[in-house]
């Protein structure tokens, strides 16, 4: 049975084919931007008889450097592309069964684009919501 | 047993288990209704049960893989099949989850389904052919 873990260990693999972004599996406490985290939303059990799917919602928060606001948010622009080297949604989507583990996944939204805060400093963030079926 | 949310409804279709590609499984067994109102029925409508028929719908999940359930329906159209329902989330015939077998008409099958970011799925309803049996164990 897929875990959890091996997912987002997986997901950390693909967002880390991203030139020059770090990746963590677990909210650090200091974040040295610019890093994606991967935090799992909620799980809907069942989408078929005896466990043959299981609906995982992830959300992969990107995190850039707020000191030149109109730097970070070039590269907000890229992280949020639908393709290019620095897209998100395409560094997830071109291994759409994460080499087998999964059934599918899909990158659905950018919901949440703005300033965050974090050990008193201020960042620009991204989130991602990332389907993945199990 | 009590009452049960569904969750392992299982299913096979001619011998293949498609249990963990289905989203939804029902078997619908009914009787014709013979009308047999006369002049003594007291001015309401009388009826007794006719002939039987069934059907079977089930939802399923698309997948083409290798004996996944959108490669065995391919070449089944139009052809009949056995399938089998275990209710109550049971995996084998027993009182409490007691197995279905029917003879279908496969008529139809829909190989490509779904809107833009939706889960591909696809629906069937295949009429029974004779008797439907019943197992308990």
């Amino acid at each position: 049975m897929t875990s959890i873990t091996e997912i987002k260990s997986k997901l950390a693999e693909r967002i880390a084919t991203i030139p020059s972004l770090r990746v963590s599996t677990q909210i650090p406490d200091n974040p040295q931007p610019p890093v994606g985290i991967i935090n799992l939303d909620n799980i809907q059990y069942d989408q078929a008889m005896a466990q043959g799917l299981t609906l995982a919602n992830f959300t992969v928060q990107i995190i850039v450097a707020r000191a030149s606001a109109r730097s970070a948010q070039n590269r907000l622009d890229g992280f949020v592309a639908n393709s290019g080297a620095s897209s998100v949604k395409s560094a997830l989507e071109l291994n759409r069964t994460l080499d087998g583990l999964i059934q599918d996944l899909r990158v659905v939204s950018v919901p949440n684009i703005g300033s965050i805060t974090m050990s008193d400093q201020i960042y620009l963030a991204a989130d991602f919501e990332v389907a993945v079926y199990f | 047993m009590g009452k049960f949310v569904a969750t392992g409804t299982n299913v096979t279709l001619n011998g293949d288990e498609l249990t963990s590609s289905v989203a939804r499984a029902e078997l619908v067994i009914n009787s014709a209704e013979v009308t047999v109102t006369d002049f003594g029925s007291g001015g309401f409508t009388e009826v007794i049960g006719g002939l039987k028929s069934g059907s079977v719908s089930l939802d399923f999940h698309s997948d083409f893989g290798t004996g996944a359930v959108s490669t065995i329906m391919q070449d089944l159209v139009g052809t009949i099949g056995t399938v089998t329902l275990i209710a109550g989330n049971g995996t084998v015939a027993s009182a409490e989850t007691p197995a279905y077998t029917a003879e279908v008409l496969i008529n139809s099958f829909t190989p490509v389904s779904g809107a833009v970011g939706d889960l591909s799925t696809f629906s069937v309803t295949f009429p029974t052919t004779g008797e439907i049996t019943y197992a308990t164990a």
